[in-house]
């Protein structure tokens, strides 16, 4: 029991617990037999995605820039025209 | 919470949502002190950049047309954030999600602008700096290249603050988070046309 209250009033302890609760916030997610592909591509945006956002939309705009061509242009245009009136 | 310790927690959470936004939402929604208070700087963000922008494209001249045009926008976006709360609300009925917090749902959307006002920001500017229409050129090309990488960067990074909203503010796993899209996407599509015919937002703020 002493051990008990030793460990409660340690700040460390008592800031891993608080983490291992927020860690099991949600629970961890099941795709059946998707899952262990879903927790290979998933930890790529989990931490620092930015860096793996721009790759992918750079290689699937150069994709769309060869497969459409002009029409990606036009896009740009409409879009750079505002998003909003007038 | 004081204005600057609220600040200091909005800075914080807006470099999180960079660098680690799975950790930073889980980190924002877990807890029972839901801290709203540090979500009031983006929505004064927000508020700057529609007059900021208004002012840009309509000038001083006329400032009725001016103050309209500001109220439409302010009223087309906050239509837009309330029927997102709205739509999360009914999912947590539809999936019957215990301990419900709005308050925590309003954060973890609130952050969610983040991507959205970044664009808007970029394309006011570049209206202003190279305006459209872009040609068929080598220059042309190579600006609608990175204009369409930034939108979709922005656009996935969007999605993933989506995702997480309905992750974290409902515990919804990934079936259920697909399954909810069948409500929420046909009802965001029909605002976002309404906004359009309107003649308010080409693009929703959303």
């Amino acid at each position: 029991m002493p051990h008990i209250t030793l460990m409660e009033n340690d700040k460390l302890y008592r800031m891993m617990v608080a983490k291992m609760q927020e860690i099991a916030f949600v629970p961890p997610q099941q795709m059946g037999l998707f899952t262990p592909l879903y927790k290979r591509i998933v930890p790529v945006f989990k931490e620092y995605p930015l860096k793996s956002l721009v790759f992918l939309s750079l290689a699937a705009t150069f994709i769309a820039f060869i497969v459409f061509g002009s029409y990606l242009i036009r896009l740009a245009s409409i879009l750079q025209l505002g998003a909003f009136y007038p | 919470m004081r204005p600057i310790t609220s600040f200091v927690f909005f800075l914080r959470n807006s470099f999180g949502i960079i660098k680690e936004p799975y950790h930073t939402y889980r980190h924002l929604a877990h807890g029972d002190k839901i801290f709203t208070q540090q979500t009031i700087y983006i929505y004064l963000l927000v508020i700057f950049f529609f007059l900021s922008s208004s002012i840009i494209r309509l000038g001083m001249e006329n400032p009725y047309l001016l103050t309209v045009r500001f109220n439409l926008l302010l009223f087309g976006t906050a239509g837009g954030i309330i029927l997102m709360l709205f739509l999360f609300y009914l999912t947590g009925k539809l999936w019957q999600v215990g301990n419900f917090s709005l308050l925590r749902l309003t954060v973890l959307w609130s952050y969610s602008l983040w991507p959205t006002l970044l664009w808007f920001i970029a394309t006011a500017l570049l209206y202003r700096l190279i305006p459209p229409p872009r040609t068929w050129s080598v220059p042309g090309g190579i600006l609608s290249i990175i204009f369409i990488t930034y939108s979709l960067t922005l656009l996935s990074w969007k999605l993933i603050l989506y995702y997480l909203t309905l992750r974290f503010g409902l515990k919804l796993d990934l079936a259920r988070i697909c399954l909810t899209q069948l409500l929420i996407v046909p009802v965001v599509f029909i605002y976002s046309f309404i906004l359009y015919k309107s003649g308010i937002f080409r693009i929703p703020f959303i």
